[in-house]
């Protein structure tokens, strides 16, 4: 131990060399720190507080309803909003602090004081948000904190709204986007049907149902017309073959004879298509037995012949002086009966056509159903997602109607930044205590390094350490001529001075306290 | 008064009142005939061991004027620097004189003082070292001025007229004793510098020098040769003359020289040397204080 304390003395001894090196490094660090901290200005702090209530009413009722937004991220994403360039360019711009800048290099510094000096804290019990800031002149600081807090408030219900309507944008265009779809999907449903029309099976029932009733159609069409065929057969060979003149005891045909014929063969008709249990049948048979008792009563009286023209069919004009009535509702009948057959004849054609058609189709029907099916159910996918986005849509609605209406999120100032009217900074007692340590510790550290740059002897104990050779001994150092003064000695010296600059340093220290604004004033820093 | 102060002025006295000598301070019976003349003039020759009488000239050593001239200690630290001295000269004399004369190195009864730089305080510890071993009962000393180019030794003693090393070494006609010179100090010769010659480290270096040396130390076996010589980092002469000497007291100034210089003036010194150390213009530590109140003390119950 005690060797170490030597070691240390020597070490000692060999800073003391430079002692008066110390002395006026110590002396000039404190000069000009005590002035700076002197010339410095004062710091005003405007500083606001914010009330977030998060414990809303709303809360309980919403949930599941709609959307939540957790207060907590909002706030960080608001203490990054807040110090953002766009909200900061806003800040400067409306508080005037870009005068301050005359280019934007400038600015940009400016940017970045602001950021760096624009404190944010949040106690997350209490729900308090403080917002601080200092600068020399109290009004601005003030300006500055109460821009923050309109940008704040401002901007923390735009995050909603804006993320509201972004969500309700988004619907919307999923929507319109399914709504496309839809109408694509009817579209097709329809076109298909069109194209297929013949073949749908809701239409006429099934395909062979279609099938079966066309064959018996064309047959029930077939015999008709066979049956029509007949009759025309018989019908011209009455024309043709027959007299002109009905006469004789056949004479020309009575009256009931004719209505006769006329029935029967409108009886004949009517079978074709009717049942017996038909009424028109059944009033034709009671008319046909009527007459026919007429007929075998004997009311049949001929009427005497008739010279009448009548334009045959090849144009040529003859006496119709074989014209009776029967040969004209012969004639007639003929005619109608040939319509009829031709009527019969297209119907026939077009359901064999129709026949041929459905056959040939007998593949692709299955097909076509199939289709049809898959069409159809592209359709209900579509109208279900279609439905199911609406709803979403209803229920953002809600949710942003709520927020808006109910303002789930309270913001209520509870300090607004005043002016500051004492300043709060800078401490200068404590400055120029710093100032004091730095200028001793200067000292030292000037005595010390060039101790270690011009390294030296200081006792026989580190010569023998240092050098491998005998060391016989050392020689004072004396002093000649008459003893020194005590103001040339150099160590009470060294004490003295530091001790001035002590006593300068309290000096400074109750300047600083006392005379501060009256000696800015003078040197014309600053607001007082 | 310091103890040379009192032995010389008791010589006077002694020789005043041509009484046998009855001083505090006994002096012992000589092994060699100590030279007759206590005369202060000069003047007179001396029986030398091998007859051939010793230095011829003489000057005077004013101790007081020495003071004055700051080149040696002062009165209060007299006690201290005496005692320090003697610590350092035993240690640096005792191997000297068990050594034969033939070793290799002239005749090994030289002692080199040198140091790094200018400026270290040779000359002081040189001087104060001669006067030191000068009060040795077993041995002489003879003070070489061999700094030509400074010669401060030879401005303390006045003896810049006076021929000296260089005219001896190129003259090989000199005879030592025309040009070493005795003081007034028992004890003590000094050899001058001699006048100044660009080729002072030829000089050292030659033979010549190893001779001289050599016939000194035939002449007078008992004669401790001390050469102030100048810094080894400054010129070549201290490594000219270490060519012939072994034995190398190093002087560090205290709170001066760095340690890299000592280290490239030892360096350039070379191989085979016993080379010693001493630290000069020590500041007063807890060694020192206590070591120099003992003697002051003493000393004040003597007066």
């Amino acid at each position: 131990m005690g060797k170490q304390i030597v070691e240390l003395l020597d070490q000692l001894r060999g800073l003391w060399r430079f002692h008066w090196h110390a002395v006026a490094t110590a002396w000039i660090i404190a000069i000009m720190g005590f002035s700076i901290v002197y010339l410095m200005p004062d710091s005003y702090q405007a500083k606001a507080k914010v009330y977030v209530d998060t414990e809303s009413v709303l809360r309980p009722l919403l949930q599941g309803i709609a959307v939540q937004r957790d207060v907590t991220t909002q706030m960080n994403m608001m203490s990054s909003m807040l110090l953002s360039r766009p909200t900061l360019e806003r800040v400067i711009h409306e508080t005037g602090l870009d005068v301050r800048a005359q280019n934007i290099r400038d600015q940009e510094k400016l940017i970045e004081d602001l950021k760096t000096k624009i404190d944010l804290e949040s106690s997350g019990h209490s729900n308090t948000f403080t917002i601080t800031y200092k600068d020399k002149d109290p009004e601005l600081a003030r300006n500055v904190v109460q821009t923050l807090l309109d940008v704040f408030m401002e901007d923390t219900v735009g995050i909603k709204r804006t993320d509201a309507g972004m969500a309700s944008k988004f619907l919307q265009e999923q929507i319109k986007e399914y709504e496309k779809r839809l109408v694509e999907a009817e579209d097709r449903l329809a076109e298909f049907k069109k194209r297929n029309v013949g073949l749908m099976p809701g239409q006429s029932g099934d395909y062979y149902t279609r099938l079966q009733n066309l064959i018996t159609s064309v047959e029930n069409l077939r015999s008709r017309y066979n049956v029509l065929d007949g009759r025309r057969a018989e019908i011209r060979k009455q024309l043709s073959g027959e007299a002109p003149t009905f006469g004789g005891e056949k004479g020309m045909p009575s009256p009931i004879d004719e209505q006769l014929v006329q029935s029967r063969a409108r009886l004949d008709q009517l079978l074709v298509q009717y049942t017996d249990k038909h009424p028109e049948v059944v009033a034709l048979r009671e008319q046909i037995a009527r007459l026919e008792k007429d007929k075998a009563e004997g009311r049949n009286k001929p009427s005497g012949p008739v010279v009448m023209t009548t334009t045959t069919s090849d144009g040529r004009t003859v006496p119709m002086v074989n014209v009776n009535p029967v040969y004209q509702n012969l004639r007639l009948t003929l005619s109608q009966t040939d319509a009829e057959m031709a009527e019969v004849r297209t119907q026939m054609n077009d359901q064999e056509r129709q026949i041929a058609e459905l056959r040939s189709k007998v593949n692709t029907i299955p097909d076509v159903e199939a289709q049809l099916a898959q069409l159809n159910r592209d359709y209900e996918v579509n109208k279900t997602q279609h439905a199911a986005r609406l709803q979403r849509l209803e229920s953002a609605r809600i949710s942003g109607e709520a927020d808006e209406s109910a303002d789930q999120t309270k913001f209520k100032v509870v300090e607004p930044p005043v002016k500051p009217k004492l300043p709060v900074g800078p401490k200068r007692p404590l400055m120029l205590a710093a100032v004091l340590a730095v200028a001793l510790g200067g000292a030292c550290g000037v005595a010390f390094l060039l101790d270690q740059l011009r390294p030296c002897f200081t006792s026989t104990e580190a010569l023998k350490k240092a050098i491998n050779l005998p060391v016989l001994g050392s020689v004072s150092d004396v002093r000649y001529g008459a003893p020194l003064r005590w103001w040339r000695k150099s160590a009470p010296m060294v004490m003295w001075s530091m001790g001035l600059l002590v006593c300068v340093f309290v000096a400074s220290v109750i300047a600083v306290q006392r005379l501060s604004p009256a000696v800015r004033a003078l040197l014309g820093l600053g607001v007082a | 008064m310091s103890i040379v102060e009192k032995a010389i002025s008791k010589r006077r006295a002694q020789a005043a009142a041509g009484a046998p000598s009855q001083s505090a301070v006994r002096m012992p019976q000589p092994e060699i005939p100590v030279p007759e003349s206590e005369s202060l003039t000069a003047g007179a020759a001396s029986q030398m061991p091998d007859g051939t009488g010793g230095p011829k000239a003489q000057i005077e050593v004013d101790i007081a004027r020495l003071r004055s001239i700051e080149a040696i200690a002062p009165e209060y630290a007299d006690a201290r620097i005496t005692d320090e001295f003697r610590r350092i000269k035993w240690p640096l004399l005792r191997p000297l004189l068990a050594l034969e004369p033939s070793d290799g190195f002239g005749s090994g009864r030289e002692i080199m003082v040198t140091s790094s730089v200018p400026e270290e305080g040779k000359t002081f510890v040189t001087l104060n070292l001669a006067l030191s071993i000068a009060h040795e009962k077993d041995c002489t000393v003879l003070l070489v001025d061999a700094d030509v180019a400074k010669p401060k030794l030879t401005r303390t003693f006045e003896a810049q007229d006076r021929r000296g090393l260089t005219d001896l070494l190129v003259d090989k006609s000199l005879d030592l004793y025309d040009v070493i010179l005795k003081t007034s100090i028992e004890g003590l010769w000094f050899l001058p510098a001699g006048y100044s010659n660009p080729l002072a480290p030829e000089l050292l270096a030659s033979h010549r020098l190893k001779d001289i040396m050599q016939q000194i130390a035939a002449r007078d076996p008992r004669r401790v040769i001390l050469f102030d010589s100048p810094p080894l980092l400054a010129t070549n002469e201290a490594q000219a003359l270490g060519q012939h000497i072994r034995n190398v007291l190093m002087v560090i100034r205290a709170e001066s020289t760095a340690p890299a210089l000592v280290a490239e003036a030892l360096a350039a010194l070379g191989e085979g040397k016993q080379v010693s150390c001493i630290l000069n213009r020590a500041p007063r530590n807890l060694s020192n204080s206590y070591y120099g109140s003992y003697y002051n003390y003493g000393q004040n119950n003597k007066t």
